[in-house]
């Protein structure tokens, strides 16, 4: 794979670029910024938006994208704790282990079920990958609504244990979405799956006349974004004991930011995902210097900014490299498909 | 071009729903063919309406830009910044053009950004988005204004058409619904009769046809987000001044409504499609719709639930009349049809 190996110099400067701003922060803040409290703190921050990072990324392999993570998330923790609030009795109730494993097991399958949903209206109707999943995002934030009646859900302890745990001295959460990123580049780097996912992101004409069952593919993308989405959801109840349909309303942003400074290639067929693990760590080092060295109020909008600005640079930077894997027409559409499809055109 | 054969039947669609929703509405509330409820109804689709022509404008060359709503925001605090700091008395033209020139520059910016990044204009736009709304509400501010210059408090109180209602009580027209209206009409001619339209809808249906016909693409292109910047700015400002108040964290979260009238009205995400009609009507469809589901009985909270449906239905009307549902096609050529689609 030819396509990946190029991609190392990009993890390098990742590697490069996290040091340089732990080394950096490190010396800033000496006391608060590696502290072991702060150093928690991180990865448990990250976890979240981690995985909804990965879910995003997988997509984008594809050449696709999934909009719908942050909405598949929240609605599975609203589902999970309306299942937990009405078979745990209130206040000072605790779930037993059966129903535990129960609403993990339902909050899994919402994430699925959501994901398989927008493999159908990809794979079978056809729709764009970026409207299926604008549409099914407000769709899954209205039934958070009606589920919620706009309300915030709390008071729901049964994921508390995962959510405020450690295993030697890690946070749970951040073990979580490690394997997740663990298992998932396994399966792309290495089984027959993750080979036709690349190819298809790649160049989807070539990979569909060379016999891969395209809509099991897309199928299986989706869902298992919907399950990373599902996860998410899960940590995030069981870190914040509630569940709210407007919870990270930014985070699909993010998540896509994550995925592109991560090295994936917007148009597909390029990208590792442990570069997206570089980059989520590299944002909330970022994110949280930035909460330490401007400790006025506001750095969440200068934090905004400098997601635009870094998205921006990183593509301004990546921009030769992805453009190499759409050559065939110079004046391709902006979107993934349109440039697929054009070089689809023209042999 | 298969515009003129295939997008009257889309629209009609749209018109037929919207009809049909009018009459349910109507027929369980008579107030709803009143003037004061259809000038109310005007008036809310005047911004969300300016923001959709903007969006579709990009959607024709075959992008997308979502940093509207940011580039409303800045438009409109930074012209009442400007106004307050230089020329509190300014007249409302003045005012006016200001806004719109805020929004020309930062929509020329994301043309020559996507038009030089080579990146998907989504991805581009989201970090533009996030840029413009991070660099306004950190660098410039985030209070709101209460004192917006006077040429605005005096222009919102001004109405084209004033009726009388079946109470005798006196109706007027907004006249911020005749601006929407005109920019409406100027962009309807413009796209069908100006070759600067007809390019628009070449680059987006064929972007490789297009140069070879001797069409500067990215000058198309650019030009194409310079006009849904000036279009987001000027809607931001008119809702300053209907507000009578510059709130910079406004608008956001309109996203949604303004994507799902231009995707409802017809156009296509792949471009080359579509027409300012469409959306016109379509932004109607999804304005009745947000007002309409309490009278239908149908709570508040359903409504999100009812634009998702909207939105997913709509996507799939024109896949549906070009046959795209049928196993042949999918297996044998998807992409290829999408593209080639202005021929279908």
């Amino acid at each position: 794979m030819r396509v990946l190996q190029s991609i190392d110099s990009r993890l390098v400067t990742l590697l490069l670029a996290a040091i340089l701003i732990v080394g950096t922060l490190g010396m800033v803040r000496p006391d608060t910024f590696l502290s072991p409290l702060n150093i928690n703190s991180m990865l448990l921050q990250s976890s979240v938006i981690g995985l909804l990072s990965l879910a995003v990324a997988v997509t984008m392999l594809t050449g696709g994208i999934d909009l719908s993570i942050n909405a598949t998330a929240n609605v599975t923790s609203i589902v999970v704790a309306t299942l937990l609030s009405k078979t745990v009795p209130a206040e000072g109730g605790n779930a037993t282990l059966a129903i535990t494993a129960l609403a993990l097991v339902v909050g899994l399958l919402v994430g699925f079920g959501c994901g398989l949903f927008n493999g159908f209206l990809i794979a079978i109707l056809g729709y764009s990958p970026i409207l299926a999943t604008l549409g099914t995002m407000t769709l899954f934030v209205g039934i958070g609504t009606v589920l919620t009646g706009g309300n915030t859900l709390f008071g729901i302890s049964a994921f508390a244990t995962v959510g405020r745990g450690s295993a030697l001295g890690i946070p749970l959460p951040a073990i979580i979405f490690l394997l997740a990123a663990l298992v998932l580049s396994l399966v792309l780097e290495a089984r027959r799956f993750g080979f036709y996912l690349y190819l298809y992101g790649a160049n989807e004409s070539a990979a569909r006349f060379s016999g891969i069952n395209e809509h099991r593919l897309i199928f299986s993308v989706y869902a298992v974004s919907g399950v990373l989405s599902a996860v998410a959801g899960l940590i995030n109840l069981g870190v914040t004991n509630s569940a709210n349909v407007d919870y990270g309303a930014s985070y699909v942003l993010l998540a896509i930011l994550i995925s592109v400074l991560g090295g994936i290639s917007p148009s597909g067929g390029a990208g590792r995902i442990i570069g997206v693990v570089l980059a989520v760590l590299i944002l909330q080092f970022l994110s949280t210097g930035l909460n330490l060295v401007f400790q006025s109020g506001g750095s969440n909008f200068l934090k905004e900014f400098a997601w635009g600005t870094t998205l921006l640079v990183v593509l301004a930077i990546g921009g030769r490299r992805y453009s190499r894997l759409g050559r065939a027409s110079k004046g391709r559409g902006q979107t993934p498909r349109t440039v697929k499809a054009g070089s689809a055109v023209a042999p | 071009m298969s515009l003129p054969r295939n997008f009257p039947r889309h629209e009609g669609i749209v018109l037929v729903t919207l009809t049909l929703l009018a009459i349910a509405v109507g027929t369980i509330n008579r107030e709803f063919f009143s003037f004061f409820n259809i000038f109310s109804l005007l008036k809310n689709s005047t911004i969300i309406g300016l923001f959709a022509v903007g969006f579709f404008l990009v959607l024709v060359v075959g992008g997308l830009d979502v940093s509207f709503t940011s580039i409303g925001v800045v438009g409109m605090y930074g012209t009442v910044k400007l106004a307050l700091a230089f020329y509190p008395g300014a007249p409302f033209v003045i005012l006016f053009v200001v806004a719109a020139l805020i929004g020309a520059a930062l929509g020329l910016i994301n043309g020559l950004l996507v038009t030089r990044l080579q990146a998907p204009s989504l991805i581009v736009t989201l970090g533009t988005l996030s840029l413009y709304r991070g660099f306004l509400l950190y660098f410039i501010g985030t209070k709101w204004i209460r004192e917006v210059p006077t040429a605005m408090v005096e222009f919102n109180r001004t109405n084209v058409l004033v009726m009388t209602a079946a109470n005798g009580a006196q109706v007027g027209l907004h006249i911020s619904v005749a601006i929407f209206l005109a920019i409406v009409a100027i962009v309807f001619l413009v796209l069908r009769y100006t070759t600067l339209g007809r390019s628009l809808y070449a680059v987006g249906g064929n972007p490789v046809a297009a140069r070879r016909m001797g069409i500067n693409v990215e000058a198309v292109q650019t030009l194409a987000y310079c006009m849904a910047g000036t279009l987001a700015s000027i809607a931001g400002f008119l809702s300053a001044v209907r507000l009578r108040l510059a709130d910079p964290q406004s608008l956001t979260g309109s996203e949604l409504d303004v994507i799902a009238a231009a995707v409802i009205g017809g156009a296509a995400i792949t471009g080359g499609k579509g027409s300012v009609i469409g959306v016109f009507l379509g932004v109607l469809l999804i304005v009745i719709t947000n007002d309409s589901l309490i009278v239908l009985g149908i709570p508040a909270a359903w409504q999100k639930v009812a634009i998702g449906v909207l939105l997913l239905v709509a996507i799939g009307m024109p896949l549906l009349a070009r046959g795209r549902f049928t196993a042949s096609q999918l297996r044998t050529g998807g992409g290829l049809v999408r593209v080639g689609g202005g021929s279908a």
